[in-house]
């Protein structure tokens, strides 16, 4: 029966034979994709904490002036010491 | 000047928008999935907003997913130039928006994406560009694939 590790070993053979510029954008592509899906999950895990928060539906207005504030809180604390 | 080749940085709104998929700003989400086609800057200001922002699990996975890309991701943890934040703060703008505006002059960076559309309006002669996402989205489009 076929593991993971000889399919793994299988796919490695076989991407071992092709040009360099293949594998490169093999990879890139592979980054790019656990990229986009890491991504996703901590999407989807933010707005579950905000919902759980009552904030996932707060008008822009409010996320615009929390963001104001947070903006002039943090600058306040590296530059006015 | 294109926003494939440059560097550019994201206001904390872009990322914050886009991490919450918020309907009113769908290319803020559509961006932050292509962060791997940009060359974007992350300098302190906005990365203790994000920590502020967010719980400190969430900044670290954030964080550890724009480590996916470190040659066309450069997160700074320097302060901005004390006379340069004063100096456009005196053109008028708020101590925050001096400071990630001092943060960009000071690298050079060509584009602010934001979607703040009074973001340092005030001042007359900025040393970079404001685009919305939706406006960085069509030109990235206008680069990648032509007119369409």
């Amino acid at each position: 029966m076929e593991t993971i590790d000889t399919r793994v070993d299988q796919i490695a053979e076989e991407i071992a034979s092709w040009e360099s510029a293949q594998q490169e954008s093999l990879l890139q592509r592979l980054a790019e994709l656990n990229y986009r899906r890491g991504l996703k999950s901590l999407s989807e895990k933010i707005q579950r904490r905000l919902e759980i928060e009552g904030k996932l539906h707060q008008s822009v207005e409010e996320m615009f002036a929390e963001m104001a504030r947070i903006r002039e809180s943090v600058a306040a604390d590296d530059y006015r010491r | 000047m294109t926003i494939a080749d440059d560097w550019i940085a994201l206001d904390t709104n872009i990322l914050i928008f886009g991490l919450h998929e918020d309907p009113h700003f769908p290319a803020c989400a559509a961006l932050l999935e292509r962060m791997g086609e940009l060359h974007v800057y992350i300098p302190r200001q906005i990365i203790r907003e994000l920590q502020n922002h967010l719980l400190p699990d969430e900044a670290s996975e954030l964080f550890r997913l724009f480590n996916r890309h470190p040659e066309r991701i450069r997160i700074t943890w320097n302060l901005a130039a004390a006379e340069l934040v004063e100096n456009f703060r005196q053109s008028g703008c708020k101590l925050g928006d001096a400071a990630v505006a001092a943060h960009l002059a000071e690298e050079g960076v060509a584009t602010l994406i934001s979607e703040n559309r009074h973001f340092l309006s005030e001042i007359p002669s900025l040393p970079f560009r404001v685009l919305t996402a939706a406006a960085a989205l069509e030109e990235l489009n206008k680069i990648r694939y032509g007119s369409r």
